[in-house]
């Protein structure tokens, strides 16, 4: 380094000679706030256009011309300084920050960090230690409620990894759209293979999930088109930016440790009713022996009184502690013949669910010097669910690295890894694999849960409590849940890789260009089975899913000011390369040998699936944003892709953007109360294309016929003629700083038009396809979102700050295609329906109703059964409102961090709820009817469910009903089922205490923090008892309309421990 | 020389060779692929069970709903899509001069044209026996068409005489025999046969209503030669294309013979009720089930108690009757009382029985005399259509589309409808209503539809339903 100076030195002084006029002035550049040394700060000579920018260590070295004394140093979010050159040339500078303008470099499109003030879209940013102050392991999971506009759909927890969906600024294409994510500039995959529309199946997480949160430094929020342009056809939905940290200088050696444990229990369950057992009549049977038909031993117990085991409903008799024979009582073992009292087992569905413990250790070295930089970090997550058996294991492997060569070489490499192996992760929905969809809708109250625990006999043979008979043990409908939970856990794996490598060269201190080539890869196995023994054929089933995506890019940058114009460019290509391969197998008939799960154990034909596709995207595209004065800002945008998977004829399409800012302040001047103001206004397009093969005729391979190959015309008819679909957005955008700093206000208006929807439509089946894809549609998303934040209080040693994130939107289904007026999306259980109807927002529900009369009563017919109304508009599935509010409290070495989420409006339909009332489970199907008589009683004995209404004729009429009739009749009627999504949830506690720097000195660690941890703290509001609505992610696409069999919400406490060596 | 860069970057840019084209589904359409898949479709009319309830043949053990009449719309859009398209495609690959010479592969082109017009008049046949108005001209034209208009139900009778008539004088057993033909095994004779047996079925169909031609169709294609032995969908003994029913019982015990069926064969010995229904666990015998209770009153019946669909009807590779010897026989029984053909009413009727019995391996002579002796059974010309009413619904036993139809024109036999009917009219439907994607995304043909025929529920009878 010596030597280097000297040559500087003496290259200085020979300079000097040789032109006399000349000096070179060299120095440091550092920060007020941290002394640290700032790198990338602009060095220019006042008046020239002679400048540079400063190194890793902070250093520069100028050439100062004759006749010029000042030189100006600037650097984003800092308050530029002008220093009078005098004798010294030498020259180091400490920069304050400008606390007018916090937090305001922001990463944009393409990873260009910007001056906030620049920058005319709506880009809203978190920190990653905001994201990750509970230990959410998924990223999606811990963005609900912490930028406006951003909805979650999520998942229980006793999914184990399962997807969280998330949609930015409500609905901006017909089959709803997720935005792109982006880390560190490389697209990579957030794909669910979770099940698709019925959502009964087993959920394997969203692909983003593999994002280690620790990893993470911030994560950009590239809300609109606008914002998101320079991504191109994927970007019509947004961006989620994500930057790692990446290694620096730091204190110590750089070594964190991050170590957490929590704990989780279920919380959250329908309230059942506990006064009557399984059955169909309230009649305890009897047990008459039979000779003929059993055994002799058997004779003793005539007489005595049994349950019908073989019900899957709760309408039996009264648990009143009448010694009865129980299921198990006619089963091999100790229990047998055993009379024991039918009481209540209010927590039976509870005690089915363990306690699930989540461990999560993760450690990071960093480094770096003047000339390159590395981070290296690893963490695993441990979890065991609170389903019986499951099990998830996590993996993160990282590295970020970067080294100069020469001044002006760089290479990077971003590189990480994922490994993710899951057991018996839990099936939801409406199927016989999930036990919570018998607990809460077809189940027996008396049930013990214990008594199931031995879920097999003596002899090796499953048993459950669903026996068809005492003669004949088989379950009828339902196999022993833990028989479930155990013996039919599927396997699953996924190994995931994705990152990039970069070269750039910094030809001019203005001019670089960067190569990129990125890769984001991964392969998911699956494996399913289903015991032999059980209900059900065994069965053995295999998935396995590889998709990959290679980005090649060039980036040339070039940035340059003159005078009080700054210019900003950049113009790049890109060449992105898609690969997705799919292939399945299934056993059919059987397993030839008992519990050997493997495909040749296929009693018949086993059904296989190879599946391939490739699509390539070439793009050019360009930006230049224009600064005045660091007061107005011009920034536009064009990009061009041309797409393999649309018709030749239309496969290039282009669309711009710009976008304007205008910091007002600086023309008015700021006062104390209001220190900065900005406004923002842009308008974007960007193009969208199709999957591949969507354009010309093709049959599918159906199931063969012995040796006959079976070929099928497909349902969907091909369109030659796509053309690429386009959305338009406008957007407008004010932000407020006041009091420097303390209370910053953000609010963004925004419109987007997305025209021409590449969408199969539904058409009516006679003729001869149900589907056709077509260019056709305009959804229009409009909303407001608001963003405040600030510091409330700074005392002395207190402080607390708060972030509160609002956004309202309408996503109106403007038009479809000529002559349609509503588009069928999807279909949930019985019918109820979820569409797009023309003038209305998107995701109407459409199902079967009550009959209203004027004076507001339901219609009924003359037993006092709803006359039904088919084809009811029942509600909208999107919320009108979506926000969180954060709260972080810090008084010495203590933080408290508290988060909540809340949602308001949006309706769903309830299948759990539904049949929770039919079989009898729930607790309003019992008790008392408002004759003081237990509403189960014959109607006739002042039993029955009271129903009001009124008559076909008109007249007003108050009927008791029956009340398993009255239950039963409710299957259907969708509209009883249908309820409000809004809910306030506590989501995210941390209550955290730093070790003083006094007891560390004689410890390796220059930090330390404890901290207590608390996720699903509190339900605090929702309309819907025993559900939680902000958990219905069922099915990939998230529509998120209908729940059946959801998986019970979970409460997790713990401990996290985090130390810096 | 950058104007040249330009316009070459931009030539190759959207080059993608043949990168769109799907790799994992042919583009070359081998028809006779298309003719096994449409026909693995008739399982699903030959397996349906609704109709089965309808005609209360069986019981359902504990969900009761569908045999009281719960669902009101059904859906037909599988129908089109999935055989009828497969089919119209037969006829246009075989058709259009471009392709005709490359489908010969899968038979001669007027062979494979005409056995894709007959299952299409099967398929149709099934589809307007149910809902009525169909869409029929203007359907199955893809993306020419996304609106068809409905026809009315007697038009498409005519037009299924028309076709059946025309598709049986097109088949040249000189020429190449159709391949991939699951049903007859490229047998073009049967296919003959099967055409004029099916248009004497539909022809009698509408006698009450347009007896004129119904008489003119059923003479014409009896006298064409119709089939002589049962025509039997062939099921085999693997998962992928097994019995509907033995799919249905392989983990539950939903259906069980009905007490209405029951009550009718028991006290007349039919010996077929020991094969329509096993024995109950409890007792060792057959008992029924009673049909359409409310599922509290069928839950209290335990699973032991009464008889579920017999064994051998259930086998994984039973086959199911499409058309049969006994129902042939039965409609001639019913042709020669209405003087449509001189030949004994008495004889037919007999045949028919006899072909039942035969059909479920119980014929024996003495039984079987015995059997018609009964004064419950044997011919009488004042009584013979209440006579071949009973006893056509009891050998269309489980061909519910069928027995439900036959039940509807001869109102035989005399059937109550369920005890807790749930729809409004508690009345045994007498169709099926649309599917509710017509009324949202068709609506206007829908309309019109319902407007010529009457509301769009399960009892509003139909063109041929008349008495």
């Amino acid at each position: 380094m010596k030597k280097v100076l000297l040559a500087a030195f003496l290259i200085g002084c020979f300079v000097q000679f040789s032109f006399a006029q000349n000096r070179t002035i060299t120095g440091t550049v550092s920060s007020s706030e941290d002394g640290g040394p700032l790198p990338g700060v602009s060095v220019l000579v006042k008046g020239t256009t002679l400048g540079t920018i400063t190194g890793i260590d902070g250093d520069y070295s100028i050439s100062l011309p004759a006749g010029k004394t000042i030189i100006q140093f600037s650097f984003v979010g800092m308050i530029s300084q002008e220093v009078v050159v005098a004798e010294s040339n030498v020259i180091d500078v400490t920069l304050d920050p400008d606390v007018k303008a916090l937090n305001e470099v922001i990463v944009t499109a393409l990873g260009v960090s910007r001056d906030e003030r620049s920058v005319g879209s709506s880009i809203q940013s978190v920190d990653g230690d905001k994201l990750s102050a509970v230990r959410e392991s998924n990223l999606v999971g811990s963005l609900a409620g912490k930028v406006a506009g951003v909805q979650v759909i999520g998942s229980s927890g006793a999914a184990l990894g399962g997807t969280q969906n998330i949609r930015l600024r409500g609905i901006n294409s017909l089959g709803g759209g997720s935005p792109l994510f982006v880390v560190d500039g490389t697209p990579i995959a957030n794909n669910s293979f979770s099940p698709n529309n019925d959502g009964a199946g087993r959920d394997y997480g969203n692909l983003a999930s593999d994002i280690n949160p620790d990893d993470i430094e911030s994560v950009s929020v590239l809300k609109g088109p606008t914002a998101a342009a320079l991504y191109g056809n994927r970007a019509a939905n947004g961006v989620i930016l994500i930057t790692t940290k990446k290694g620096n200088k730091k204190k110590g050696l750089g070594v964190d440790i991050n170590q957490s444990t929590s704990f989780e229990n279920v919380y959250i369950l329908p309230n059942y009713q506990n006064e009557y057992a399984g059955g169909y009549t309230q009649d305890l049977l009897t047990f008459n022996y039979n000779p003929a038909i059993h055994p002799e031993s058997w004779a003793a117990f005539d007489g005595q009184k049994m349950l019908n085991y073989a019900a899957d409903e709760s309408w039996g008799p009264r648990m009143d502690g009448t010694p009865v024979r129980h299921w198990d009582s006619w089963l091999p073992g100790d229990q047998f013949g055993e009379l024991r009292p039918l009481v209540a087992q209010p927590d039976n569905v509870r005690d089915f669910f363990d306690t699930g413990i989540t461990v999560n250790t993760g450690v990071s070295f960093s480094g770096g010097d003047q000339d390159g930089n590395f981070r290296i970090s690893a963490n695993n997550i441990s979890q065991k669910g609170v389903m019986p058996g499951s099990e998830l294991t996590k993996n993160n492997l990282s590295f970020n690295g970067s080294q100069k060569f020469t001044d002006k070489l760089n290479v990077g490499i971003n590189f990480n890894y994922t490994g993710t192996e899951g057991l018996g992760r839990p099936a939801s929905g409406y199927t016989g694999r999930n036990p919570t969809n018998s607990f809460n809708q077809w189940f027996q109250r008396q049930i013990d849960m214990d008594r199931l625990r031995q879920y097999r006999n003596p002899d090796g043979t499953y048993r459950s409590w669903n026996i068809r008979s005492p003669l004949d043990p088989r379950p009828l409908y339902w196999d022993n849940p833990f028989y479930e939970a155990y013996e039919n856990a599927p396997e699953d794996r996924r190994d995931r890789v994705y990152g990039n490598i970069n070269v750039g060269y910094q030809f001019t201190p203005e001019f670089k260009v960067t190569g990129f080539i990125r890769s984001d890869f991964y392969n998911q196995k699956i494996e399913d089975r289903i015991a032999s023994g059980g209900l059900d054929l065994d069965f053995y089933g295999m998935s396995q899913r590889f998709g990959k995506e290679d980005n090649y890019e060039i980036l040339l940058q070039y940035d340059k000011t003159f005078g009080d114009l700054s210019l900003s460019a950049t113009a790049g290509g890109n060449i992105r390369n898609n690969a997705y391969t799919y292939m399945y197998e299934g056993t059919v008939g059987g397993l030839s040998v008992p519990n050997f799960y493997n495909i040749d154990a296929s009693v018949d034909r086993p059904t296989t699936d190879t599946y391939k596709e490739s699509k390539t995207v070439r793009s050019v595209y360009g930006s230049a944003s224009l600064g005045y004065q660091n007061t107005i800002f011009l920034d536009a945008t064009l990009r061009n892709d041309w797409s393999s998977s649309l018709p030749v004829a239309n496969n290039s399409y282009l669309y711009p953007s710009i976008a304007t800012s205008f910091v007002f302040t600086e023309l008015m001047g700021s006062s104390d109360f209001l220190s900065f103001g900005k406004v923002r206004l842009s308008y974007a397009q960007v193009g969208s294309d199709i999957d591949p093969f969507e354009i010309a005729q093709v049959y599918n391979v159906g199931t063969p016929y012995g040796s006959y190959p079976n070929l099928d015309v497909p349902n969907t008819s091909p369109n030659p003629n796509l053309k690429p679909a386009l959305s338009s957005s406008y957007e407008a955008g004010l932000d407020l700083r006041f009091w420097n700093g303390k209370l910053n206000l953000d609010l963004t208006y925004y419109r987007n038009d997305n025209k021409d929807q590449i969408m199969t439509l539904t058409v009516p089946g006679s003729s001869g396809v149900t589907g056709a894809i077509v260019n056709a549609g305009n959804i229009r998303s409009e909303g407001v979102e608001l963003s405040l934040n600030g510091t409330v209080i700074e005392k002395g040693y207190f402080s607390w700050d708060m972030a509160l994130n609002a956004a309202r939107n309408t996503s109106e289904v403007v038009e479809l295609a000529a002559g349609i007026d509503n588009r069928q999306l999807q279909s949930a259980y019985w019918g109820m329906t979820l569409n797009a109807k023309v003038g209305q927002p998107w995701g109407t529900l459409i199902g079967t109703g009550f009959q209203y009369a004027d004076n507001g009563k339901p219609v009924i017919d003359e037993d006092g059964f709803y006359v039904q109304q088919r084809n009811k508009e029942l509600g909208t599935t999107l919320p009108k409102m979506t926000g969180g509010f954060n709260n972080t409290f810090r008084y010495k070495n203590w933080d408290l961090t508290a988060f909540i989420e809340f949602q308001a409006g949006g309706q769903f339909y309830s299948v759990t709820k539904m049949f929770n009332a039919y079989s009898g489970l729930g607790e309003e199907t019992a008790g008392l009817n408002d004759k003081g008589n237990p509403v189960r009683d014959a109607v006739e004995d002042g039993g029955g469910v009271r129903v009001d209404g009124v008559l076909e004729d008109g007249t007003d009429a108050t009927i008791y009903v029956d009340a398993y009739d009255y239950y039963s009749s409710l299957f259907g009627m969708h509209e009883r089922w249908i309820y409000d999504a809004s809910y306030v949830k506590f989501r995210e506690l941390r209550l955290g205490y730093s070790l003083p720097a006094s007891l560390l000195t004689k410890t390796p660690f220059h930090t330390a923090n404890i901290a207590l941890i608390a996720k699903n703290l509190w339900l605090i509001h929702s309309n819907v008892e025993g559900l939680d609505p902000s958990e219905f992610g069922v099915g990939a696409n998230g529509y998120a309309y209908f729940e059946s069999g959801q998986l019970p919400g979970v409460r997790s406490f713990g401990f996290n421990i985090k130390l810096g060596l | 020389m950058g104007v040249l860069v330009g316009s070459m970057l931009l030539t190759s840019c959207s080059e993608f060779g043949d990168m769109n084209t799907d790799p994992n589904r042919p583009s070359n359409p081998l028809t006779s692929g298309l003719l096994t898949g449409a026909q693995r479709s008739v399982s699903s009319v030959v397996g349906d069970a609704t109709s089965v309830l309808y005609a209360q043949h069986l019981s359902e053990k504990q969900y009761t709903e569908s045999s009281r009449y719960q669902t009101v719309y059904f859906d037909f859009n599988g129908f089109y899509s999935g055989p009828l398209m497969n089919l119209q495609r037969i006829i246009e690959l075989n058709t259009n001069e471009a392709t005709k010479g490359d489908v010969l592969s899968s038979g001669s082109n007027e062979n494979q044209i005409a056995v894709a017009r007959i299952l299409k008049a099967y398929f149709f046949a099934s589809l307007t026996d149910r809902w009525g108005e169909l869409p029929y001209t203007e359907a199955l034209q893809g993306e020419l068409d996304f609106s068809p208009s409905y026809d009315s139900q007697e038009f498409i009778y005519t037009d299924l005489m028309k076709e059946l008539k025309e598709a049986a004088a097109q088949i040249n057993p000189a020429t190449a025999a159709v391949e991939g033909d699951l049903l007859f095994d490229g047998n073009m004779e049967s296919w003959r046969r099967f055409a004029n047996s099916l248009r004497m079925i539909l022809a009698l169909r509408m006698s009450d209503v347009a007896p004129q031609a119904a008489q003119t169709n059923f003479t014409e294609a009896y006298s064409g030669g119709i089939l002589l032995t049962n025509f039997m969908y062939p099921y085999l003994g693997e998962a992928n294309n097994q019995n509907p029913w033995y799919a249905r019982y392989l983990t539950r015990v939903d259906y069980a013979i009905s007490d209405t069926m029951y009550d009718y064969m028991m006290p007349l010995g039919d010996p077929r009720l020991a094969v329509y229904a096993d024995p109950a666990a409890n007792t060792g015998t057959i008992e029924s089930m009673p049909y359409g209770v409310s599922n509290a009153e069928a839950g209290s019946i335990t699973n032991a108690e009464v008889s579920y669909l017999g064994g051998a009807i259930r086998e994984q590779s039973a086959e199911l009757p499409i058309v049969t010897v006994a129902q042939l026989e039965f409609s001639l029984a019913e042709a020669a009382l209405k003087g449509w053909i001189s030949e004994s009413a008495e004889e037919h009727y007999l045949k028919a029985i006899e072909a039942s019995f035969r059909q479920y391996g119980v014929y024996n002579k003495a039984a079987y005399d015995a059997f018609v002796a009964q004064p419950e059974v044997a011919w009488s010309e004042a009584a013979g259509m209440e006579r071949i009413g009973y006893q056509k619904w009891v050998a269309l036993f489980l061909q519910g589309f069928e027995a439900w139809a036959e039940w509807r024109r001869l109102d035989y036999p005399v059937l109550t409808p369920a005890k807790d009917a749930l729809n409004a009219s508690k009345e045994i439907p007498v169709r099926q209503a649309y599917p509710t994607s017509e009324r949202d995304i068709n609506t206007d043909n829908y309309q019109e539809a319902v407007s010529r025929q009457g509301e769009d529920g399960l009892d509003t009878k139909l063109w041929w339903d008349v008495k």
